[in-house]
């Protein structure tokens, strides 16, 4: 059995306000064994990213977090901030949308690099130096050495990836969080982003969760998946069973309503309706107002998930396929 | 039979203070009616500077525009809007949050024909039905609708004119994975129905394989190969086609190992290679390729490439 780096249960965000309490994370169990990299896959306002930030212990107020995060061994929830302080970039790293956004203009890359992992890893500069040009070697960064004296504005948008990705190397954590880090690229900056982090997984045995709203991305990296639907894992197994034979509705339309390069002109399935208002969600299982398989007893109950033998757990009452756990008869 | 829309030489250059971008460098293409031409690329390629050239948004520097063999007088003005329109990217940017849904809609219609009243409203109302929104939603505001409800209002507004032609730049790209599908077949569903002709701005292969008859693929400012989408994707001659095609992360886990990311980078705009653009990035390329920029040929079965080595 392989061991497990994280281990999510009964993960709940819920941010309270005066007039609707926005839930946007509602009961999520994840678990990532290590060297594995595992996708997690939502639309926007799924709670893809808010569960990161749970990971990391930055849910923002007045969110609260309730269940439970087990990152190496190590309760995240409830934590004081000051020891969740300390395990960030240690425990787990994450790597951003927007890599521009996430270093500062003013300083260079060098600056940067060796500020956080001098910091995360208590070793002097000139060490920290050494580290951080090793990470920018691994990253395929042409030349590490001129990179450390750019300023972010001076390097293109892939190659901040990349210095953002060697960031986070440097400081060795256990897990890396990458949410949606190649949306922002262009399609063969992204292919290239793609296949670093596939083989810095290979090579170095990093543990990945990967966050991203895009299929085809996530079925050339990823081992797992878990897809995500308002709050909820909707369903979760390896890359081949979700892809292979979706038992979620949700999973198997999403499938056909994305084109595929290689499908020629094909009409694409629609998913009617949009995507919830998380302060409203719907009652029951969240996506039968839009499901062609709902029944009265999708709007009634909300569907637990059950895994069968090959670990490929599902949370719907009508899955697709018998393999999978047979509807749930009356657990209203 | 002449061409709905037919581009030649378009050409526009910036001057910043750095020096003189090319951003659209001998763009030639035609499209014919209800027929779908896809222009692909990375970002700086020049494909959105192609669609605000066409609208007459930006004043190009040189090349021929003619609508069914005519060119069209003036710069921009009715005559143009009523000949084609645009759907931009983000819909969340593109309405004006203070507006009405009805005078969004409405707004070109009181322009261009200074309706009002009982026949603004009927008109509205018909475009609105068109992309599946009810007479119930116009004294509403965009803020009060979801994404793929905004994109239909902007398809509205960008027929309410009956153009010939939509300029549809990434009119997916801003919107959600689940709403893509119905907003792409609203669109083809309103090509068949009103006859319409799209030049359809994206970088997404494989939605525009799904909604596309030709497709041109630029880099750089030039279109490097160009012809019918299902051609130049099953067998694509030039190797920047190539490696777009193999940069496509696919769903197919079977496809996993196979994705071949061409290396190098964009390069700057500013200072183009003299030759060839992607002949840093480029296996192929020879000391020619560095010379000068290969012309567009035609090699038949209305297919052409911009490449002294094309791939078999």
């Amino acid at each position: 059995m392989a061991e497990s780096i994280l281990d999510i249960a009964d993960l709940t965000v819920t941010f309270p306000g005066l007039e609707r309490t926005v839930q946007a994370v509602r009961g999520v169990d994840i678990s990532v064994d290590r060297g594995e990299v595992m996708g997690l896959v939502g639309e926007s306002g799924s709670g893809k990213s808010m569960t990161a930030l749970a990971i990391l212990g930055l849910v923002p107020p007045p969110g609260r977090v309730s269940g439970s995060i087990r990152l190496a061994g190590e309760e995240i929830v409830g934590a004081p901030e000051a020891v969740n302080e300390r395990r960030r970039g240690k425990k787990a790293a994450m790597i951003f949308q927007n890599p521009g956004k996430a270093l500062n203009p003013f300083f260079t890359i060098g600056r940067q690099l060796v500020d956080a992992i001098a910091n995360v890893r208590r070793i002097d500069r000139s060490a920290a130096e050494r580290a951080a040009l090793e990470a920018l070697n691994a990253v395929r960064v042409a030349d590490p050495k001129l990179a450390l004296q750019k300023y972010p504005h001076q390097v293109s948008g892939g190659q901040l990836q990349r210095a953002m990705i060697a960031m986070a190397l440097a400081c060795e954590p256990e897990l890396l969080i990458a949410d949606e880090p190649t949306t922002a690229l262009d399609v063969t900056i992204q292919a290239q982003v793609i296949v670093l982090l596939r083989d810095l997984a290979r090579e170095r045995g990093l543990t990945v969760l990967f966050i991203t709203h895009d299929l085809g991305v996530v079925g050339s990296l990823c081992d797992r998946l878990a897809v995500m639907y308002a709050g909820r894992i909707v369903e979760q197994g390896t890359t081949d069973q979700l892809f292979g034979a979706p038992a979620h509705p949700y999973t198997a339309n999403l499938l056909k309503a994305v084109p595929m390069l290689g499908r020629g002109r094909v009409a694409l399935t629609q998913i009617p309706g949009t995507v919830p208002n998380m302060s409203n969600p719907p009652p029951g299982c969240a996506f039968h107002p839009r499901c062609p398989a709902a029944t009265p007893m999708c709007a009634e109950s909300m569907p637990t998930s059950k895994a069968d033998s090959k670990g490929h757990a599902v949370a719907c009452h009508h899955p697709i396929g018998a393999s999978i756990a047979r509807p749930a008869e009356a657990s209203a | 039979m002449t061409a709905l829309l037919s581009v030649d030489g378009l050409s526009k250059r910036f001057r910043t203070r750095h020096g003189t971008v090319k951003a659209v460098d001998g763009v030639s293409f035609d499209v014919a009616r209800g027929e779908t031409v896809a222009l692909v690329g990375e970002s700086g390629c020049g494909k959105t500077t192609v669609a605000l050239s066409l609208l007459r948004l930006i004043e190009p520097d040189g090349g021929v525009v003619q609508f069914e063999g005519a060119e069209l007088a003036g710069s921009g003005g009715q005559a143009w809007r009523q000949r084609l329109s645009i759907v931009f990217q983000n819909p969340y940017s593109s309405l004006d949050p203070r507006m009405r849904i009805r005078d969004i809609v409405g707004e070109p219609l009181v322009t261009a024909y200074g309706l009002s009243g009982k026949a603004l409203s009927e008109r509205v109302a018909r475009h609105m039905s068109e992309v599946g929104l009810g007479p119930e939603h116009m004294k509403r505001f965009p803020h009060e609708f979801s994404g793929g409800q905004r994109q239909r209002i902007a398809i509205a507004r960008a027929i309410a004119l009956e153009p010939q032609l939509l300029i549809l730049d990434e009119p997916t790209a801003a919107l959600d994975v689940s709403v893509q599908a119905q907003v792409l077949n609203l669109l083809q569903d309103l090509q068949k129905r009103l006859g319409l002709s799209y030049l359809f701005i994206s970088h997404n292969l494989a939605t525009v394989e799904s909604v596309a008859d030709k497709v041109l693929i630029m880099y750089l400012g030039r279109v490097v190969e160009a012809g019918p989408v299902s051609e130049v994707f099953a067998r694509p001659r030039h190797p920047y086609t190539q490696a777009l095609l193999d940069s496509v992360p696919s769903i197919d886990p079977s496809h996993r190992g196979r994705l071949k990311p061409v290396t190098g980078e964009l390069p700057s705009t500013l200072n183009p290679p003299p030759g060839c653009a992607f002949a840093p990035r480029c296996a192929r390329a020879t000391s020619e390729c560095r010379a000068s920029p290969p012309p567009l040929v035609a090699i038949g079965d209305g297919r052409a490439h911009a490449c002294l080595h094309p791939l078999e």
